[in-house]
C-alpha cells in the first residue's frame, strides 16, 4: 500500500510541476523561451526570466489516472474492477498526457475483426472502419523522457546545476512486415507464407543530475548566450516490450496457422535493475529588444547502460534471463523556438513557434492577446497529428488562474481527443 | 509484478481494453473457383454438399475440417456460420430449396451430414420465372443453438462443417453468393481473469 501511495504522490508532483505551463498549452502547445524551456535548449539557464509567469499547475492529469479505464493501480487494490474496465489505450492516452485531464481518451475498439479472404486481409473495429496497423508515436522520439519534475540551481560563474525526475513513454509503435503491409494495401494472399506484424513499446524512469554552462557571449546587437550541458541519469524502471503476431499460409494461399510471440524486457531495484547514462546538449539563444531566439541540440551524444531481466514467450514456452542493454550514439534531438511582442491595437501580442526533430517533426505556433486584466490564448501544433489549444489567464491581484482547453490526434483511432488543464499562481 | 508489467505491457502494446473481443472471420466464398459456386439443374431434386471433400459435391461426406488453436474454442463467446444461394427459377412450378448446416467432432471422418450433427436449417420456395435468395445466418452462443456452441467449446480446436442444400423443382440456377464462419472470443478481462 505504501509503494501504492508513494507511486500516486510521485505522479500528483510530475502533474503539478509538469515543465509545459498552461499557458503554453492555451497556445496549442508551443513552447516560449527562457529558463522554463532549458532542458530542451541550454542556453535558455542564462536568459533570466524569458516568458514567465507564475503558476502551478492543478494535477488534473493524475485526477484522470484514477478513473477505473485508465488506473492500473486497480490491478493491486480492485482486480475485479480492473479486469472489467481497464483499457490500455486509454490509460496509455491519459499517461502521455498528464499535463491534462482527458475528456474522451481514446478508448479501445469493442472488437477487432479480422476478415481473412483470398485477395487480403483486413482488421476492422466491428463497426467496420479500418484499424491503424501502421502508428508510430514519438513519445520522446526514442530519447530520454524530459524531467517531469526538474530543479535548476545557480552555483555563480554561469555554472548551473539541476536535479529532476523523469518518467515517461521514449516509443510506441505498431508496425507490419512487408509483406504484410502489401496484403493490407490489397496483394492477395500467397501460398506458403509467413506474415507478420509487431508492436513495441519503450517507456523508462529515473533521476536526473546535470551540470550546465550558460554564458553571454559578445554580439554586435541584442544579446547571445550559449549553453552547454553534461547530463547524467540513474535509471530507476525500464520495460520495452515487443508482441509480434504471425499468420502463415498454406499451399493454397489459406490462412493456415497463427501464433504470437512477445519478448519483454524489464529492469527495476526489485529484480536487481539499474540504468545509468550520460548524455551532452548544447544551445544558443539570441535576444533582443522585442523577441527571443533559440536553438538546442540535446543528446548530441549519448550513452547508456541497464541491467535487467528479458522474458521471452513463444511457440508455447517461456525463457527467461538476465541481461543488459547499452546503446552509445549520435541522434540529436534537434530544437528551435522564437517568442516575442509585437504591436496591435492598444495592447501588445505575444506571439511564440516552434519547431524541432525528435522522432519526428514536430511544431507550434499560438498567440495571445491581452484585454485588461484577461489574457485570450490559441494556437495550433502538429505532434503525431494536429493539436490546438484555446485558453484564458485570469489576473486578480496576486492570484494568476490560467485555464486551457487542448486536444491532440489520438495515435490508434486518430481522433481528436480533448483535454483539460488548469493552474493557480500567486 | 511480472504479470502485471506483462498485462499492462500487453494491452498498450495490442490497443485492447477488457472490453475488446476478437473475432476472426473467413469468407470461405472468395477462395472458391467461380465455375464451382454455380450451376444449373434440371427436374427433379438435386442434393449439394458443400464445401466437397469427397470429389462429388452431390454425395454426403465428412465435410470441411476446421483447425483453430485450442485457446480459441476455449474462450469462445460466439460463432457465426453465413451461406447465402442465389436461385433463379426457370421451370414451370415452384422450386423449392433448404438448407442445412452441419457441425461435428474432427474424429467424425465418414459423414457429417447425420441428424445428430445437423444445427439448423432455411428454406425458400420460389415461384416460376422468378429469382431468389436463400439464406442461412446462425449464431452460436450460450443463448442461441446452444448445443452446437457447446460442440465447438469441446473440440479443441478442430471440429467439421458443412451445409446441405436441397434444390426441388423443374429446373433452374443456383450460385453461391456467400459462405463465411467468424468465431469471436470472449472479452478479454474474461480471458486474462482475476
Amino acid at each position: 500500500m505504501i509503494r501504492r501511495l508513494i507511486l500516486l504522490g510521485g505522479l500528483l508532483v510530475a502533474s503539478l510541476a509538469w515543465a509545459q505551463g498552461v499557458r503554453e498549452a492555451g497556445m496549442g502547445g508551443v513552447s516560449l523561451p527562457g529558463p522554463g524551456q532549458a532542458v530542451a535548449n541550454p542556453a535558455f539557464l542564462a536568459i533570466k526570466d524569458g516568458f514567465k509567469r507564475p503558476g502551478w499547475r492543478l494535477p488534473l492529469g493524475a485526477l484522470g489516472l484514477l478513473l477505473p479505464d485508465r488506473s492500473p493501480l486497480y490491478y493491486f487494490t480492485d482486480r475485479q474492477v480492473f479486469f472489467d474496465r481497464f483499457d490500455g489505450l486509454s490509460f496509455y492516452d491519459q499517461f502521455t498526457h498528464l499535463d491534462s485531464f482527458l475528456i474522451n481518451p481514446e478508448t479501445s475498439p469493442a472488437e477487432v475483426r479480422i476478415e481473412v479472404k483470398s485477395d487480403g486481409v483486413s482488421v476492422t473495429d466491428g463497426a467496420g472502419h479500418p484499424l491503424r496497423l501502421a502508428y508510430q508515436d514519438g513519445g520522446s522520439g526514442g530519447h530520454r523522457p524530459s524531467p517531469l519534475l526538474y530543479l535548476p540551481f545557480s552555483l555563480g560563474q554561469g555554472f548551473h546545476l539541476g536535479l529532476g525526475a523523469y518518467a515517461g513513454v521514449e516509443k510506441l509503435g505498431l508496425e507490419p512486415d512487408a509483406k504484410l503491409a502489401a496484403v493490407l494495401a490489397g496483394t492477395p494472399l500467397a501460398a506458403n507464407e509467413r506474415y507478420s506484424v509487431t508492436a513495441s513499446a519503450h517507456a523508462s524512469s529515473g533521476l536526473n543530475l546535470d551540470l550546465a554552462l550558460a554564458l553571454p557571449l559578445p554580439a554586435p546587437k541584442g544579446r547571445l548566450y550559449a549553453g552547454v550541458r553534461g547530463a547524467a541519469f540513474l535509471g530507476l524502471a525500464r520495460v520495452d516490450g515487443a508482441l509480434t503476431a504471425t499468420l502463415t499460409t498454406d499451399d493454397q494461399a489459406r490462412p493456415a496457422n497463427s501464433e504470437t510471440a512477445t519478448r519483454i524486457f524489464y529492469s527495476y531495484p526489485q529484480n536487481g535493475g539499474l540504468g545509468y547514462g550520460l548524455s551532452l546538449d548544447v544551445g544558443l539563444a539570441y535576444a533582443d529588444d522585442d523577441a527571443v531566439y533559440g536553438v538546442g541540440l540535446r543528446d548530441l551524444f549519448r550513452y547508456s547502460h541497464w541491467s535487467g531481466t528479458e522474458v521471452i514467450n513463444a511457440g508455447g514456452s517461456q525463457t527467461e534471463r538476465q541481461t543488459s542493454r547499452t546503446e552509445l550514439g549520435f541522434a540529436p534531438a534537434v530544437y528551435l523556438n522564437a517568442a516575442g511582442h509585437a504591436s496591435a491595437g492598444p495592447e501588445k501580442l505575444l506571439w511564440a513557434v516552434d519547431l524541432g526533430f525528435s522522432g519526428g517533426f514536430f511544431g507550434h505556433a499560438g498567440v495571445e492577446y491581452p484585454l485588461g486584466p484577461v489574457a485570450l490564448r490559441g494556437g495550433l501544433g502538429y505532434e503525431n497529428g494536429l493539436r490546438f489549444g484555446v485558453g484564458t489567464g485570469l489576473s486578480l491581484g496576486p492570484v494568476a488562474l490560467d485555464l486551457a482547453l487542448t486536444s491532440h490526434t489520438g495515435i490508434f483511432s486518430g481522433k481528436q481527443v480533448f483535454g483539460l488543464a488548469a493552474s493557480v499562481g500567486f | 509484478m511480472r504479470r502485471f508489467l506483462i498485462l499492462a505491457l500487453g494491452l498498450v502494446l495490442a490497443g485492447c481494453g477488457m472490453q475488446t473481443r476478437y473475432t476472426v472471420e473467413v469468407l470461405g466464398h472468395t477462395f472458391v473457383a467461380e465455375s464451382d459456386k454455380s450451376g444449373d439443374f434440371g427436374a427433379g431434386s438435386l442434393d449439394l454438399y458443400l464445401p466437397d471433400a469427397d470429389g462429388d459435391v452431390t454425395t454426403p461426406d465428412e465435410g470441411f475440417l476446421v483447425e483453430v488453436p485450442s485457446a480459441v474454442v476455449d474462450h469462445l463467446y460466439a460463432a457465426r456460420a453465413v451461406l447465402a444461394v442465389d436461385l433463379t427459377n426457370t421451370g414451370a412450378s415452384n422450386l423449392a430449396a433448404t438448407l442445412d448446416f452441419y457441425l461435428a467432432p474432427a474424429s467424425e471422418t465418414a459423414n457429417i451430414y447425420q441428424p445428430p450433427y445437423r444445427v439448423d436449417g432455411a428454406t425458400l420456395v420460389v415461384p416460376p420465372g422468378e429469382t431468389g435468395r436463400l439464406v442461412l445466418d446462425l449464431r452460436l452462443a450460450r443463448d442461441a443453438h446452444s448445443a452446437a456452441y457447446q460442440r465447438l467449446k469441446d473440440s479443441g480446436g478442430a471440429f467439421r462443417i458443412g451445409f446441405h442444400l436441397r434444390l426441388n423443382g423443374d429446373g433452374g440456377r443456383y450460385q453461391i453468393d456467400t459462405a463465411s464462419l467468424a468465431l469471436t472470443s470472449e472479452r478479454l478481462g474474461q480471458i486474462l481473469g482475476p
